[in-house]
This record gives structure tokens, C-alpha cells and sequence, in this order.
């Protein structure tokens, strides 16, 4: 099991150290850097910066030197300090923008994750047990068109309707009266109402995928000989098909859980934009859009963070749950 | 004779595909006696696993049981398993209670996931009164007798620790939990190397005679037939051709099918230097199966515009034993 | 243990050699070819039959894109924006004097809201504008090079207004918008693909060739490219952009970015397939018998393989215009004046504009058919590479 958990963490230490050369080298590619923009806009305020001064701050924001050395400032700074840079748009430290948003896109994602699972679980098996059903044939057929639905066209439909009907879009989190009462039922019941819209809107491809995902695991585990070998020994139907195939089938489940986050933070990215949610998708877009790259590097590397860390607690789920995993009979 | 325990009649086991219903199992016979061995014998794909699968009910989709019974008669009454409910008690005892089952693929066959003894505890939990403990104790007393080296560690272990001797060894001792008056053994020697094989079959024949179970045996290897079987059935294309006591089998072989199998048996000695025969041609696919007798394309002794065109009549001997031939048709010791 | 050396069964025949008869194998006569197996087996898949069918639509739509389109992509009819979609007419039988035949669509009528100075637009049954076929319009270059004025549809009268589905705010319409950003959806799927393919097979190659160190080298490269997140990756690339570039510049690279970062899974199916194929029993028998290394690879590994890697790119293509769709749509793919489903999508992104004008998401439809076009054939295809298998 130590070996098993030395050898994930290893691993994750060298993603996340692929992650940021990456990153970096989105923020570096766009022509100019910070400073340049700096200059940009004291030349607009019609302050003129001596070629001395550029240096300067060149040398301050770590900028001089080659490329190595300015990814080594970086990233130590990073390291030592948790310093991510500055937000050229924002005029704040990166950091700061991203924390007050940060708290709200993992409670939307861990929310639509945990309700995905709860509705593509139940949805899957049924399929698989029932094979060949009219209820296996709806669900597939919903999630063949769930698939192939861009999650902003879902949204974009969402709004249609909403508009039509009730003539206006739901946004945000939480109504106006709530946003800044204490929390009390009274909230919890109004965030639960704002949370079904983008939860429907960004679970619906991660729905569709683990349910074919989860059908077709089962259908292979119920074929296998010791679903025959149990039933021949006289395990009931229904404890047979809990204990075994479903148990077995769990296990490519849980480790989507490295896959189906950045979905899920992506989808916030489009739902965050149309329904105006205090999350990080927003920023982000807007960050992309103005070229803002220390910011939209940053959130990229904690999305990164994010997914690296969903995939090794998947990993741990698998190796509690799989004892040829923990053992290392199997990779 | 000894009391039948098991009686399959006019057994038809279907897998629908694509180009229509293959009858994988196409009106079988056969019984099995109370403490005897009885082998079914033949090449792959003449459904003898399927008969041996539909006996529990365990035929898989596309399959399906069309026609036949199953009588056991382990019980004080005697009942037919394919007429029961799916939820009948009867059937629950049956499975892994009176009839113990062994596969082909033991690694297979046990859940990865969970170790053997809580395996093998929950099938003695099924089907006897024993609390967790004891439960445990005898798990460790059956892994004991199936012959597992440190029982008390190896209860414990996950089926892919084990080898697969030692795999099979763990499916038996599932398979003993209940005290089964028959065992079901579906090849469970082919996929183990050879000085497995003969382990596995040392520990089956002690076993058999220690619990005096009734063992049904089907395998391909005619060298087991010989070693294991009181009975033996010669199965071909989803019917018994054949069907005799082993000395008698071995020493006057009736069906041309099986002459020609038992031909390609190599002898210690008498064969040396010279190519093995073998039965020409390969078993025909069960669509299109060959009208009148379906051996005849290969068979040597086939009669032309007989054995082409007619069902060959079931022959049966003066000592019980039958042949599904025209050959003895209205021949001496034959009664039609 | 009791002594076996009477025992026959230790190197007795095993009967099982011929294996032919599986009551679960197909039973096919064992003349056929694989390609002819794999096409049988495919024709039983009807959705993807019926999906082929609308994939060869799709190109044909990619290659006569100018003639389909009842109009120039640049034309724009500031007359009328935001028109709602026509129904295409073959009889008029409320004009007063008994039934007109002939293909039509009704006029629109305009009405400005007083207030908010908006202009909608209505069919309207009482102006009749005659529609044609191959009907004289603007002038194009039929695949680059025919010069040719005739399209399938379009009014009579070059100054008549036809939008079957509708027109954009600007006035553009929405059908020759949406003929056009067919093929540009289409082909950044298709040639992605294709250059993702050519990188997957490239560095898997290299990979199966010097195995050893350099193999180890591009898994641990590949598993590192797939470890991180491809869709903020996407984006990030895409963003860092220059604002600048031209628009057939700006296809070819952002079509290049989702090959980058698409091509890891294929070129471990590349891999994955020759690895498992090198030791199939067929291959280690066709050897056995003599072929050369050219003869096994071509004649027997190939044959059983490409089906595998057909379903693999099929697979691939609808998660590139995906891709393509929702980053043209953020405002990071393609942009103005270069048309693709996304772009158009952005046009409805605004939920006021949306509202009034539900045909805007007829692009939306366009995505999701191509999308599932491509899953089905895939699927069928996948199935039907392994002939025996069910």
C-alpha cells in the first residue's frame, strides 16, 4: 500500500511539474509581457518610461534573463510565496482574485459531481441489468443526444425556455434578500434552488458519458465466469449482482472522478458566463479573452491542481476498494 | 444398478444469433447414479458444457433452455429444475446446497475483489446455520481438505495470490460447503498444467469416495475418462452418441465416432514412430448441420443414401449400454 | 499422490484443437474476407448505416458548399435582420383566384416598436416571392477553380428576400451561414484528426520500432500530455493567439491546437494495436509459415487492424468539433468573417436577442446530428472490426 501510495505521489508530483511548464508557456507566448503592458498604459496616462526604469522592473518581476530563468522565478515564487503574479485586468494580486471565487466553483463542481454520480449510477446499471429494454434504450438514446449536446447549447436552450416562460434568465447563487444573510435553512433552501439550474446545465454530458461508461462495465462484468460461478453456488439474484459485477464496475467509476472534474469546471466556464455565477469560469474567459495570461495561467494551473487532486483521491478510492490494486498485482 | 440422482430427457438448450437459433444442445439424455462418476465426453462445441450449465440453470443470454427436463432426485420428492420459479427454495438449495459446481477457468470464476474465505463463507453461510465464527472455522476445515497448504493464511488471501491449482482447489471447497450428493466439474483440469491436472484429480476421486458424492465429469481428455469415470456419454453436435459403462467404452467402442476418438488416443509404445490418427475433418457448424446422421460427413463406416438422408436410430444393447448408429440396426444384440 | 504412470490422459490428443464449432461464434462460411466480415457485420448496425449515409451528405455538402448555399457567404441584407425562417411553398391557395402552383415562399412584413425603435419581421401569406432551382445568383469558383452563377435554390428575382431558415441580426442568411460553417466545422474535425493521426502514428511507430528506452520515453511524454486537463489547455493555447491573424491562419492553428492535444489517445491505440496484434497467434503462425516481415505486417496484421483504427478516428472527429464549436463560441476559436457552428452560436448567446429568435440555435441541430453521424459509424464500425466477437 506505501509503495502503491509513494508511487501515485511521485507521479503527481511530476504532472503537476509538466502542468506548469505548460502553463508557462501559455502565459509566455503571447508577444510582450507584464511589463510591457505596464509601459502601455503609463504611455496612455502620458508617463513615459526610461529604458532604465523598464530594466528595473523587468528585473523586479523577474522577467530578465532567458526563458529557464524566468520560469525558475515563477515557479519559486510560487512555491516559497503562493505568489501566482499579477492581474493585469484586475489590478490585484492573482491570488487574491482567484481565492474569492475559488470557494464557490468547488462547491458548484463537488455539488453537480456528487449529484451526477447519484443519477448516472442507478441509470447505468438499470441499463446494463435490463439490457435491451425500453428503459435501456431511453437512457441510451438520452445519452447518445446528452454526448453529442455541447453543454452551452443545453444552456442556451435552458435560457430559451426560462425566458418564454417566466420571461426572465435565474441567476446567480442566491436572491438578493439571502446573498448576505447569515447562513440558516432559509439560505440553504434558496442556494438549493439557484444550484438545480447549473447543475443540470453542466452535469448533463457527465450524466451521459458515466452512464455508458458504467452500462458498458457492467454488461462486460456480467458476462464474466464468476457471475455464472456465484449463481451456481446459489447467491441470491439480487445480492449477487450488489456483490460482484456492481462492486467490480464501481472501480472504473471512481476513477473518473480525474476526468469528469475539469468537465465539470469547463462546464462552469459556459454556465458561469450565461447565468453570471460567482466562479472562477468567468474570470477566466474574460482573462483569456484580454490576454491577461499571469491570470488565466494561474487559474488553468489550480484547475490543473484541481483535477491532479481529484485523480490521486480517485486513485486512493481504487486501491481501498480494489485489493489488486492496493496488493500491486495490477497497475 | 445404483438409484439415478439426476435424470436430463430430451434436453434443448438454444443460443439465438443473427442467422437464427443454433441448438447448441439438441435433445440430450442422460442420468446420473447415486456415488457414481459419470463423464461426458467430446470435441469443443458439442455442448456438453451447456448441458452440464443448463442442469442449475445457468445458460446465459442469447441462450436459452427450450425444451427437456431435469429431474433431481436427491430430495424426498422427486422435481423437475427447469419447471421450478426462478424464486423456488428448491432451486436455491440445488445451487451450491445438493449440487456443488466447478469451472474451467478457477481464477476466473472466484470475484477478484473479495477473498477466497469470504467467499466460500458466504456460500456455507447460504446454505447452513453456522454463525460468522463457525462459518469461519469450517471454511478453514474444507480449505484443509481440498488439500491448501496453511488453510489459516490462505483464508484470507485474494483469489489472484493463488495459483490456479490453488484456485481450483478454493472453487471445490465451495463447492463441498453444503455436502452436495452430485458435483458438476465443467473441464476444470484444462486450463491447469499437467501435474496440476493430476492433483486436482487425486483430490476429486478421494473426495468423491470419502463423501460418496455422485460426480458428473465433462471434459475433452479421454485419458481422465479412463481414470475418473464409472459411465461415460460421447456427446457430439449437441447429442449423445454414445453412452456405456468405461471398461465397456474402451474395450469395444460401438459409435464410428467414438472408435475414431479413442483411435487418436496415443498408446505408450504402440505408437511410437508413426503419425497419430485423427478423426478427419472438423465438427460442422451447428446451423448447418449436416442432414441425417450429422457425423456422417466424416464417418468412415457411413452408409450413402442412409446416413445422408435418415435420423440414425438410438440402438439399445443387451447390457443397457446405446449407440446412435444404423450399424447395429436389426444387427445381432441389438433390440430397436 | 498415487503414481499416473498408467494413466493415459497426461499427453493424451486433446480434442479441442479445432475450436470451430462455439455455439456463441458467428457462422459464417469461412470463405469470407475480413473486409467483407467487417462490412456484413456493419450493415446489420442500421443507425450506422443510416449514419454513413448522412456522413457522405455532410461531404457532399463540404465539397458544393458555393452551389448549395442559395447565397455569397459576405451577403448581407440590412433590409432585413432577425427574419424568422420561411416555409417553403409548392401551391398558393388563398391569393383569391383559385390555386397557384408553382414553388414559393411568402414575403415579410416589418412592424417598428415605437418605443425601442426594434423592427420584427412576419411572413407574410400575401407577398408571394417565386422560388427556383438552379437559379441564377452571385458569382463563385465551384471547388476553387470552376467559375459558375447557378445555385440549387434561390428567388427568381436576385432583389427577392428567401431565408428558409431565417436571417442573423446583421441580415445575413442563416442557411448559407450555415452550408458554410458546415464545411469549415466539418474539415477542422477531419483534418485534426487527421494530423492528430499522423503524430499518433508517427511517435508509435518510433515507439514500437526502437522500443526500449525511446518507447518508455513517448509513454512517459504521452501519459504527462494526457495528465493535463486538454480542455484548459485548449483554451489556454487558443487564447495565446495573436489578435491579429488572418482567418485561414487562425483555422489552421487552431485546428493544429486540438490535434496537439488530441493525439495522445490515438497514438496509444496506434501503439496498443500493434503491441497486441504482434503476438496474436495468426500473426506468430503467418510467420511460422514463411512470410516475410512486409507479407505479415500488409497482407495479415493491416487487414485485421485498420477497421480499429478507422473506428478510432471516427470516434475521434466528433470530440474535435466539440471542441472547435465551444471554443468559436467562447470567442477563442475561429472568428468573424470566418463562419463555423460555433461562431454562429454566438449569435444566440445573447439572451435577449435569443428570445425573439429561436432558429438561432438551428446550428445547434447541425452539431449534434454530425456529432452523432460520427459516434454511430464509429460505434458500428468498432463492433463490426471484430467480426467473431459476438
Amino acid at each position: 500500500m506505501f509503495q502503491y501510495l509513494g508511487r501515485r505521489a511521485i507521479y503527481m508530483a511530476a504532472t503537476l511539474l509538466a502542468i506548469s511548464l505548460v502553463v508557462f508557456v501559455i502565459i509566455s507566448l503571447p508577444p510582450g509581457d507584464f511589463v510591457t503592458a505596464l509601459e502601455a498604459r503609463y504611455a496612455v496616462q502620458g508617463q513615459r518610461l526610461t529604458p532604465e526604469d523598464v530594466a528595473e522592473l523587468r528585473s523586479r518581476y523577474g522577467l530578465d534573463g532567458n526563458l529557464l530563468q524566468q520560469y525558475l522565478h515563477w515557479i519559486t515564487q510560487i512555491v516559497l510565496h503562493g505568489d501566482l503574479g499579477m492581474s493585469f485586468e484586475h489590478q490585484k494580486p492573482v491570488s487574491e482574485v482567484i481565492s474569492s471565487r475559488l470557494g464557490a466553483t468547488l462547491g458548484v463542481s463537488i455539488a453537480t459531481l456528487l449529484v451526477t454520480w447519484a443519477i448516472a449510477f442507478p441509470i447505468g446499471a438499470y441499463s446494463a441489468v435490463k439490457q435491451h429494454s425500453i428503459g435501456d434504450y431511453a437512457a441510451t438514446t438520452i445519452g447518445f443526444l446528452g454526448l453529442a449536446t455541447p453543454n452551452f447549447l443545453i444552456a442556451l436552450i435552458f435560457i430559451y425556455f426560462s425566458v418564454n416562460w417566466f420571461g426572465s434568465v435565474p441567476s446567480g447563487l442566491c436572491s438578493p434578500e439571502w446573498c448576505d444573510a447569515s447562513w440558516n435553512l432559509g439560505k440553504v433552501l434558496d442556494l438549493l434552488g439557484h444550484l438545480w439550474i447549473p447543475m443540470i446545465v453542466i452535469g448533463t454530458a457527465g450524466v451521459a458519458g458515466l452512464v455508458r461508461i458504467i452500462r458498458n462495465n457492467l454488461l462486460d462484468e456480467l458476462r464474466r465466469p464468476y457471475v455464472t460461478a456465484a449463481r451456481a453456488r446459489g447467491v441470491p439474484e439480487g445480492r449477487l449482482l450488489r456483490r460482484y459485477p456492481l462492486r467490480v464496475a464501481l472501480n472504473p467509476f471512481v476513477s473518473t472522478i480525474g476526468w469528469v472534474l475539469p468537465i465539470l469546471l469547463v462546464g462552469d466556464i459556459v454556465v458561469g458566463q450565461i447565468l453570471g455565477l460567482p466562479t472562477l469560469g468567468p474570470i477566466l474567459l474574460g482573462a483569456l479573452k484580454g490576454q491577461d495570461m499571469y491570470l488565466a495561467g494561474s487559474i488553468i494551473m489550480v484547475l490543473s491542481l484541481v483535477t491532479v487532486i481529484g485523480t490521486l483521491i480517485s486513485d486512493l478510492l481504487l486501491g481501498w476498494l480494489d485489493p489488486r490494486i492496493r496488493l500491486g498485482y495490477l497497475r | 444398478m445404483a438409484q439415478p440422482l439426476l435424470e436430463i430427457s430430451g434436453l434443448r438448450t438454444g443460443f439465438e444469433t443473427h442467422d437464427g437459433t443454433v441448438p447448441a444442445v439438441d435433445g440430450v439424455d442422460l442420468t446420473v447414479h447415486a456415488g457414481k462418476t459419470l463423464c461426458v465426453v467430446g470435441e469443443s462445441g458439442c455442448g456438453k458444457s451447456v448441458t452440464a450449465r443448463s442442469i442449475l440453470r445457468l445458460v446465459e443470454e442469447p441462450g436459452r433452455i427450450e425444451a427437456g427436463t431435469v429431474t433431481w432426485h436427491g430430495d424426498d420428492e422427486p422435481f423437475d429444475v427447469l419447471s421450478l420459479d426462478h424464486d423456488d427454495e428448491r432451486l436455491q438449495k440445488l445451487r451450491g446446497g445438493d449440487i456443488g459446481m466447478i469451472f474451467q477457468e478457477p481464477a476466473a470464476s472466484l470475484l477478484p475483489l473479495r477473498s477466497i474465505g469470504a467467499q466460500l463463507i458466504e456460500t456455507i453461510r447460504n446454505h447452513t446455520d453456522l454463525d460468522k465464527k463457525a462459518a469461519r472455522e469450517r471454511a478453514i476445515d474444507l480449505l484443509q481438505l481440498v488439500g491448501i497448504p496453511k488453510p489459516h493464511e490462505r483464508v484470507d488471501a485474494y483469489p489472484f495470490q493463488l495459483s490456479g491449482g490453488m484456485c481450483q482447489r478454493a472453487m471445490i471447497a465451495i463447492a463441498l460447503c453444503a455436502d452436495p450428493s452430485l458435483l458438476i466439474a465443467d473441464e476444470p483440469t484444462t486450463a491447469l498444467d499437467v501435474t496440476t491436472q493430476a492433483r486436482i484429480l487425486d483430490l476429486m476421486r478421494n473426495l468423491q469416495e470419502r463423501h460418496h458424492m455422485a460426480v458428473m465429469f465433462i471434459t475433452h481428455d479421454l485419458g481422465v475418462v479412463a481414470e475418473l469415470a464409472d459411465e461415460v456419454a460421447v456427446m457430439y453436435l449437441g447429442r449423445v452418441v454414445e453412452r456405456a459403462g468405461v471398461e465397456e467404452l474402451f474395450a469395444d467402442p460401438k459409435h464410428p465416432y467414438t472408435r475414431a476418438l479413442l483411435e487418436s488416443v496415443p498408446v505408450l509404445g504402440r505408437d511410437r514412430g508413426r503419425d497419430l490418427p485423427t478423426v478427419p475433418g472438423t465438427v460442422p457448424n451447428p446451423l448447418h448441420r449436416p442432414k441425417g446422421c450429422s457425423f456422417h460427413p466424416r464417418c468412415r463406416d457411413a452408409i450413402a443414401g442412409r446416413c445422408d438422408i435418415d435420423e440414425p436410430p438410438e440402438v439399445v444393447f443387451d447390457d443397457g449400454r446405446t449407440a446412435e448408429c444404423v450399424l447395429y440396426d436389426d444387427r445381432e444384440g441389438a433390440q430397436a | 499422490m498415487t503414481d499416473h504412470s498408467d494413466a493415459p490422459h497426461a499427453n493424451s490428443a486433446s480434442l479441442d484443437s479445432t475450436g470451430a464449432a462455439d455455439p456463441e461464434a458467428d457462422g459464417k462460411p469461412a470463405t469470407a474476407s475480413q473486409r467483407q466480415l467487417v462490412w456484413w457485420s456493419f450493415k446489420k448496425h442500421r443507425l450506422a448505416l443510416v449514419s454513413a449515409w448522412l456522413l457522405i451528405g455532410l461531404l457532399v455538402v463540404v465539397a458544393f458548399t458555393e452551389f448549395l448555399a442559395p447565397y455569397d457567404v459576405r451577403h448581407r441584407d440590412s433590409e432585413y435582420t432577425t427574419a424568422p425562417p420561411q416555409v417553403l411553398k409548392i401551391v398558393d391557395t388563398d391569393g383569391g383566384d383559385g390555386w397557384r402552383w408553382g414553388l414559393h415562399v411568402d414575403g415579410y412584413t416589418s412592424e417598428q416598436d415605437e418605443r425601442s425603435l426594434r423592427i420584427t419581421y412576419e411572413t407574410n401569406p400575401d407577398d408571394r416571392v417565386e422560388v427556383g432551382f438552379f437559379v441564377k445568383g452571385e458569382e463563385y469558383e465551384l471547388f476553387g477553380f470552376i467559375p459558375w452563377d447557378r445555385h440549387l435554390i434561390g428567388p427568381k428575382d436576385p432583389e427577392d428576400p428567401m431565408y428558409l431558415l431565417g436571417t442573423t441580426t446583421d441580415g445575413k442568411d442563416l442557411l448559407t451561414d450555415l452550408v458554410y460553417a458546415t464545411r469549415v466545422s466539418t474539415s477542422v474535425g477531419i483534418i485534426g484528426v487527421a494530423l492528430a493521426f499522423l503524430m499518433g502514428i508517427v511517435l508509435g511507430a518510433i515507439s514500437g520500432y526502437f522500443g526500449g528506452w525511446i518507447d518508455n520515453g513517448i509513454q512517459r511524454l504521452i501519459e504527462l500530455v494526457m495528465a493535463v486537463p486538454a480542455i484548459p489547455l485548449w483554451l489556454g493555447l487558443a487564447a495565446a493567439l495573436p489578435t491579429d491573424m488572418g482567418p485561414v491562419m487562425r483555422y489552421f492553428i487552431i485546428t493544429t491546437i486540438l490535434a496537439v492535444v488530441a493525439w495522445t489517445g490515438l497514438a496509444r491505440e496506434v501503439r496498443g494495436r500493434f503491441l497486441a496484434m504482434r503476438s496474436e497467434e495468426f500473426v506468430t503462425s503467418a510467420r511460422l509459415d514463411g512470410s516475410g516481415h512486409g507479407r505479415v505486417m500488409f497482407r495479415h496484421m493491416l487487414p485485421s487492424f485498420s477497421s480499429h483504427i478507422i473506428a478510432a478516428l471516427s470516434l475521434s472527429i466528433p470530440t474535435m468539433i466539440l471542441a472547435e464549436t465551444a471554443l468559436s463560441w467562447l470567442g477563442l476559436g475561429l472568428r468573424p468573417p470566418a463562419v463555423s457552428w460555433g461562431v454562429q452560436l454566438q449569435e444566440a448567446s445573447k439572451w435577449s436577442v435569443l428570445s425573439g429568435a429561436p432558429w438561432l440555435l438551428i446550428p445547434g441541430l447541425a452539431v449534434v446530428i454530425a456529432v452523432l453521424a460520427f459516434n454511430f459509424v464509429g460505434d458500428g464500425l468498432r463492433d463490426a472490426a471484430d467480426p467473431y466477437k459476438h
